[in-house]
């Protein structure tokens, strides 16, 4: 199974007013405006809340805590499209490069742009705190990371480490995980 | 026909049973055809949404993540489904996501279509939530093709299912038919039987205890009492018969059962090859019991008269009673036509002795006709009649004997049928006169009396002798008429006579037993004697020895009041009926007429002479005067006064004559006409002879 990206919207991409529009679709749905911007970090920051409602956190508290990592761009689009946002009753908060502290608080860690050994260094941090880690590269699973949103020609391939899913007891629907590529990890070597 | 068996119980009952189960199934089966066909869509309603939730969840997250070919993968599951012909998916925003077709239906590209909801197609549209979100919207539509199919199997069972019913039902009708109308089949067919054979032994079998076994018990209570009413009539029939078969008197059979009896044995005779034989008997001076003792003596005698009767014929004879004093007996197997004579002879015989009946003495006779039929004839003779002939032929020729039957008799019994239709006007027509012949005294030589002779002179069948016509009279009951008519007659003219020389005359009138018996007969002679106004001294009343048959009391009462009036009464005929001389001692006579049989046979006898000396004798031994008939020759003139008679009678002295005045005109000059002379010719023949 190949997941494709969707077939292309009739408006034509424009690097000037993509934000703008985006933006404004932003208040109607977050995802139709990025489907909209044909932007790939849009389809990202998409994914990355659909994924909050396909995964069950053991503590299951009243609100969720994206912390973004790394060196990316990723941070500012999560936090312009998801942050406020409400994903099955709970609010969504987006912690741009968290602090330790704030670290302890995520729910989520999206690890956006990094080394390996940054990565690792990341998934240190979080030891065995039940944090769903989001990346961008089949590589970031494969080092410890749970789930990657792998950019495959024009498709977005989503990745899933069962064993570190389960490791941090976290529960992924059986829904996502049919369109998921399962990937074993390599002990985290970088 | 037709109309006939649609009526009849058994095809109305399996119609109604028929009818009534059709109506019970096809109502059931509408009523589950509706029913299943409502449910049926609800069902397809309710499957349609559970698929579209089920499909539509499967599917969030191939719409949250943009995956169309796992949304794909997800509607082809419906390929199980065959009556879902389309899946649409639509996203977010109501653009088609991806689709499933399984027929022509096409989805359209953006959501929102309103649902099918017609005969052919069914659609439901569901929106697909996903952790509080809209995910998408799901379209199925599903053909109605299969669920009409079904319904449509549906019904074609419950049809079927509905023609087996009524096919039991039938059945079940045709069984309730046997268990109703066939018993009331049966009862019909018992009651034909019984109308067409008449018996009243049948029964219906009774089973169980329903409506129909009760109309059967209450069949058989009805046939019962029928049954016990025919016997009871049956019994009144059988007694009525019986009686009308039955004289009430003597308990013999009648003259009905007689004439049934005797076309029985005439036939069984003919069969046997065997003689059958009649008697018919009449009773002589039955008639004069009755009269003198009343009608209740008269029955007491018939029944007596039957004991003896009974007691005489053989058990295989036929006795019956025809009425009043005749009887027959049908005498069977006979050998010859004397054996039938012999019968008739027990039976007049075992009349001799006399019967007596609340202390009075009776005796009567029997006049018995005799018929007797040969096997080999081949005629058919009415025997009744034939013997009845010969009866009358018996009671002509003296009574109380038998005659045998002949070709003669038939003859003599037409000729005296007419005769006694002539008779009957013969008074009144002057046809009848009588005529006197005189009588003489022996010692005297004068005229004492002329005795009076009834005579018939027929217009066309000449003179008739009173032989002939005073049974007929006595049979027809026309003796009284006849008998007052002569009476009056002789006392009328005797009193002419006394005025003449010679006088006194008296005149002698003979009496019918009938009429001697008769319970007003003194009185009639008295207003006789009276109207003619002639002394009773002159009349002399003549009686054969019949009349001492019946009650010898009543007659010498009846004798002793005539002479009371100062009647003679002389017996006639002496010596050939009944005479008896017991009797004879006790009836206050006063004459005796010997009668002519005793000189006329060929001359006197020696041994009548000696009956006649002794007759003579006797009489003067009873102080009665003796008169001698039949005087034809003067030798017995000479003869009987030589033996002391008084008076004499014959056509020697005179013959009868109608008018005695003219021709016998010197009778009245005080003796018989040259008797004197005759007999001095005869003394001097006699001293002659002596000297």
């Amino acid at each position: 199974m190949t997941p494709r990206l969707p077939s292309p919207w009739p408006c034509p991409p424009s690097p000037l007013w993509v934000p703008l529009l985006a933006f404004l679709c932003a208040c109607l749905s977050p995802i139709e405006r990025l489907y909209a911007q044909q932007d790939e970090r849009a389809v990202r920051a998409a994914y990355v809340f659909s994924l909050t409602k396909y995964v069950a956190w053991p503590n299951g508290r009243d609100h969720l805590v994206i912390g973004v990592v790394g060196d990316g761009d990723m941070g500012p689009v999560l936090k312009q499209v998801l942050d406020g946002k409400k994903s099955d009753g709970k609010n969504i908060r987006i912690e741009i490069h968290p602090s330790e502290s704030e670290l302890h608080d995520c729910d989520i860690l999206y690890v956006t742009d990094s080394s390996p050994a940054e990565v690792h260094a990341v998934l240190h941090r979080i030891g065995g705190r039940s944090v769903l880690t989001v990346g961008e590269t089949d590589r970031f699973v494969r080092s410890g990371g749970m789930v990657a949103m792998v950019r495959s020609g024009d498709q977005m391939q989503i990745e899933v480490n069962l064993i570190e899913l389960r490791t941090a007891q976290l529960q992924m629907s059986s829904r996502l995980l049919r369109l998921a590529v399962i990937v074993a990890g390599d002990g985290g070597a970088p | 026909m037709r109309l006939a068996r649609f009526g009849t119980l058994r095809v109305r009952i399996i119609s109604l049973v028929v009818l009534t189960a059709s109506f019970a199934v096809g109502l059931y089966t509408a009523t589950i055809s509706w029913v299943n066909t409502s449910s049926s869509v609800l069902q397809l309603n309710q499957r349609l949404t559970t698929l579209a939730d089920i499909i539509g969840q499967n599917s969030t997250a191939a719409l949250d993540f943009n995956d169309r070919k796992a949304a794909a993968e997800v509607l082809q599951a419906l390929a199980s489904e065959p009556s879902v012909v389309s899946a649409c998916l639509y996203d977010r925003g109501g653009h088609l996501f991806s689709e499933y077709a399984h027929g022509r239906l096409a989805c359209s590209s953006t959501a929102g279509r309103p649902p099918a909801s017609d005969d052919e197609y069914r659609s439901v549209s569901r929106t697909i939530r996903h952790a509080s979100e809209s995910a998408g919207s799901i379209e199925l539509t599903a053909d109605m093709v299969d669920l009409h199919q079904r319904n449509r199997h549906m019904l074609l069972l419950a049809i079927g299912l509905a023609l087996l019913s009524m096919w039991v039902a039938g059945g079940a009708g045709a069984v309730l038919q046997r268990r109703i109308s066939r018993p009331v089949m049966e009862l019909a067919s018992a009651m034909n039987k019984i109308t067409t054979e008449a018996t009243f032994d049948l029964r219906v079998r009774i089973e169980g205890s329903n409506e129909i076994a009760q109309l059967a018990h209450g069949f058989n209570r009805m046939i019962g009492e029928l049954e016990r009413r025919n016997r009871i009539a049956r019994d009144a029939e059988l007694r009525l018969t019986e009686q009308s078969r039955t004289d009430a008197l003597t308990s013999l059979p009648n003259r009905r059962h007689l004439v049934e009896q005797l076309r029985h044995e005439l036939a069984r005779a003919s069969r046997e090859k065997r003689m059958i034989g009649l008697l018919y008997i009449d009773l002589d001076g039955f008639k004069l019991v009755n009269d003198s003792l009343g009608h209740g003596m008269g029955d007491l005698l018939l029944c007596q008269v039957a004991t003896r009767f009974a007691s005489r014929v053989r058990a295989s004879d036929t006795l019956a009673r025809l009425g009043g004093d005749e009887f027959t007996v049908i005498l069977t197997a006979l050998e010859r036509p004397e054996d039938a004579r012999q019968a008739a002879d027990a039976l007049i015989e075992c009349l001799v002795q006399p019967f007596v009946i609340e202390g009075n003495q009776i005796t009567v006779g029997a006049s018995i006709g005799i018929t007797t039929q040969c096997p080999s004839s081949t005629e058919d003779p009415d025997l009744l009649k034939q013997a009845d002939n010969a009866m009358y032929a018996a009671k002509r020729s003296g009574k109380n004997r038998a005659v045998h039957f002949s070709a003669e008799l038939g003859m003599v019994a037409r000729e005296r049928l007419t005769l006694e239709n002539e008779l009957r006007g013969a008074i009144g027509r002057h046809e009848i006169f009588v005529v006197y012949q005189p009588e003489f005294d022996l010692k005297s030589g004068r005229l004492v009396r002329f005795e009076a002779l009834a005579r018939w002179k027929h217009p066309h069948l000449g003179d008739i002798s009173p032989a002939t016509f005073i049974p007929i009279a006595e049979d027809s009951g026309l003796i009284h008429i006849l008998g007052e008519f002569v009476m009056e007659q002789a006392c009328r003219r005797c009193l002419t006579w006394q005025n003449l020389p010679g006088a006194p005359v008296q005149i002698a009138v003979n009496v019918s037993a009938l009429q001697f018996n008769s319970e007003d007969f003194v009185d009639i002679v008295s207003s006789i004697l009276n109207r003619a106004g002639l002394p009773p001294k002159l009349l002399q009343i003549e009686l054969t020895e019949s009349v001492m048959i019946g009650s010898l009391a009543h007659t010498r009462d009846k004798i002793l009041r005539l002479r009371t009036l100062g009647v003679n009464v002389a017996i006639d005929d002496f010596g050939t009926g009944y005479s008896s001389l017991g009797y004879l001692s006790q009836l206050p006579f006063t004459a005796l007429k010997i009668d002519r049989t005793f000189l006329n046979n060929r001359g006197p006898t020696p041994e009548s002479i000696t009956m006649v000396q002794s007759m003579i004798e006797l009489g003067h031994k009873m102080g009665l005067r003796v008169i001698v008939e039949g005087i034809e020759e003067e030798r017995q003139l000479e003869m009987i006064r030589e033996m002391g008679a008084d008076d004499a009678q014959g056509y020697l002295l005179g013959r009868p004559c109608a008018d005695p005045e003219l021709c016998s005109a010197s009778c009245f000059q005080g003796s018989i006409p040259h008797l004197e002379e005759k007999l001095h010719a005869t003394e001097e023949k006699l001293a002659a002879v002596i000297g």
